[in-house]
């Protein structure tokens, strides 16, 4: 098929293998995130979902297989790494800390030091910086001394991924941003995910609601059994289709791709 | 106006004395236990004459300033999510080790900076134990303090061995203005610990830590560092509080505060802190161990039964932790 020009892949992971003694998590799974996109990951429970996810942010490792990120093989010993070469993770069980303000949070490990004996902190560079950070990416909270557990689940959930994005990743992986938020709060994190384009990150959104995945994402990834069954456009495809790809679809290759 | 928009008006923008006092974060607690101590010492200053006197008064601040010194250090280690018991315990050897060189003819100069050492080895003990091999801090610190007192009582075959020098009398019993030397030294920790949590990346981690250590741990923290610190800066404490603890008493004391062994951590909690951690500000804890030194010494001025006193003081620690849970902080 002729398409228009495909943009490149940002990152590449190559049939990946991994079993649990006995039990196969993964088989010959390849994952392709392409520049700039949104792809929605999708699939049951121990589909894989989380331990595909766990060797990108080194928790895990590969029993056999490649990773390429912009075109060059890494190896992803550990969070640490991953963190290094552009990779961000956001957590479905908000990993901020609730007794914290906002900007505390956001350089959480990584405050701005006045001198380097003490570490004594640059307080009010942090929180104009928390400030700018948050309205890159729209966020309407304007008070960096706000104490994140008295933000509304939503709002924490817009600190978690500007924490995120703050660490100018090359890609970010979105688990579940939407479990657990009242519906009027899932359309702001909705169109934060959408605005990460704008910045040119490359964002892999986990989910189990569907409308979610059709509204932001680009492409859709459907895992089932640990196998790679679907890699479709959201425009070529549709609910049904997901939903028996998930569930019925063919355990093996043969998958369909886009 | 910008504040309007944020929380679609849940926290509606409050005047005066209340946007200051949130704005100092007091958030309630700090207010609530200085009305208990306020009542506290309301109630004894009408039921004994002697209470507000300045000789009570000054008494009592002498003798707060060894718990107060020890809770400073330990609100530390309890913001982390730890606890420590054997402060007393290092307060007792580091001591003893310090006096036995003093009268051994070592300088007391050199005597002193290896008791802070001694102290500071039990700190590392404790750190390690609970940061590195993951032992339960309160047990933990429970064996440690079995092994540090009995090491005192060896050293000292259980006896108190006196000691003088211009820098215990100093420490001891001088005073400046009027007020003791001691009462200095514990404000100036508290004050130094509060800009040091406050101000300074270490202070943030702790908080940190104590809040959600896997966030911490996702964010690059060394959680295992900053636990560790937490309980050498404990033990530390201890040691401070030993210096000072000689000069009062003129020795070291190998039975010192084993009647005590929660003093320290119900001051702690009584000053507003959450067992679970991350909770909890050092001023707080000034306040916790001046409820705790006007209780017994009001306690002490009506001539209360020192069994009656245990009784009060256990319930006063059952009321604090229970406080403590009730707002969701307890035992998970």
């Amino acid at each position: 098929m002729a398409e228009a020009i495909e943009p490149g892949c940002i990152l590449e992971m190559k049939n990946i293998h991994k079993s649990f003694g006995g039990l196969k998590a993964l088989d010959d799974v390849n994952l392709e995130l392409r520049c700039g996109e949104v792809l929605g990951l999708v699939g049951d429970n121990a589909a894989g979902k989380s331990t595909l996810m766990k060797i990108l942010t080194g928790f895990y490792h590969a029993d056999s297989g490649k990773i390429l990120l912009d075109g060059k093989e890494v190896h992803i010993d550990s969070p640490k790494v991953s963190k290094r070469l552009g990779i961000e993770m956001v957590y479905q069980n908000l990993e901020l800390c609730q007794n914290m303000n906002v900007a505390e949070n956001l350089f959480l490990g990584r405050e701005i030091l006045r001198e380097p004996v003490f570490r004594f902190l640059k307080i009010s560079q942090m929180e104009k910086k928390t400030i700018e950070i948050l309205r890159k990416l729209k966020i309407d909270i304007q008070q960096p001394r706000k104490r994140v557990d008295r933000l509304s689940g939503g709002q924490q959930q817009a600190v978690a991924i500007s924490k995120a994005v703050s660490f100018d990743p090359k890609m970010l992986i979105l688990d579940e941003p939407t479990a657990n938020l009242a519906l009027k709060e899932i359309g702001k994190v909705l169109d934060i995910v959408m605005r990460l384009k704008e910045h040119g990150i490359a964002a892999i959104f986990i989910s189990h609601r569907l409308d979610d995945v059709f509204r932001v994402c680009d492409r859709i990834f459907v895992l089932r059994g640990g196998c790679r069954v679907a890699a479709i456009k959201t425009s070529e495809t549709n609910h049904d289709e997901i939903v028996r790809y998930m569930f019925l679809g063919p355990a093996k290759e043969g998958a369909q791709s886009a | 106006m910008d504040e309007r928009d944020d929380t679609a008006g849940k926290e509606p923008k409050k005047a005066g004395l209340f946007a200051l006092v949130r704005r100092l974060d007091f958030s309630g607690e700090i207010v609530s236990i200085l009305i208990a101590l306020i009542i506290l010492c309301a109630f004894f200053s009408l039921t004994s004459p002697y209470f507000l006197t300045i000789k009570n008064i000054l008494n009592f601040t002498m003798n707060t300033s060894i718990l107060g010194i020890m809770a400073a250090g330990l609100f530390i280690a309890m913001v982390i999510g730890e606890i420590d018991v054997s402060q007393y315990a290092i307060l007792a050897l580091s001591t003893a080790i310090m006096v036995i060189l003093i009268r051994r003819g070592m300088g007391s100069g050199p005597a002193i900076g290896i008791s802070i050492g001694i102290a500071l080895v039990c700190g590392l003990i404790n750190g390690a134990s609970v940061a590195f091999l993951r032992i339960n801090p309160i047990i933990a610190t429970l064996a440690t303090m079995m092994i540090y007192r009995g090491i005192g009582f060896k050293l000292t075959e259980a006896r108190a061995l006196g000691v003088s020098g211009a820098f215990f009398t100093a420490i001891g019993s001088g005073r400046i203005l009027g007020i003791p030397v001691s009462v200095y030294i514990m404000l100036g920790l508290y004050l130094l610990i509060h800009v040091m949590l406050t101000y300074t990346a270490y202070g943030k981690r702790v908080y940190a830590v104590g809040g959600n250590p896997e966030a911490s741990y996702i964010s690059g923290i060394n959680v295992k560092m900053v636990r560790f610190w937490g309980l050498v800066i404990s033990s530390a404490t201890a040691a401070l509080a030993g210096l000072i603890f000689v000069g009062q008493v003129g020795a070291t004391v190998p039975t010192a505060g084993e009647g005590g062994l929660m003093d320290v951590v119900t001051a702690v909690i009584l000053g507003g802190i959450s067992l679970a951690g991350g909770k909890g500000r050092v001023g707080g804890t000034l306040i916790g161990v001046l409820i705790l030194a006007v209780l017994s010494n009001g306690m002490v001025l009506l001539s209360v039964q020192s069994y009656y006193q245990t009784i009060v003081k256990g319930i006063v620690i059952f009321l604090a932790v229970l406080v403590d849970s009730l707002r969701g902080g307890g035992y998970k």
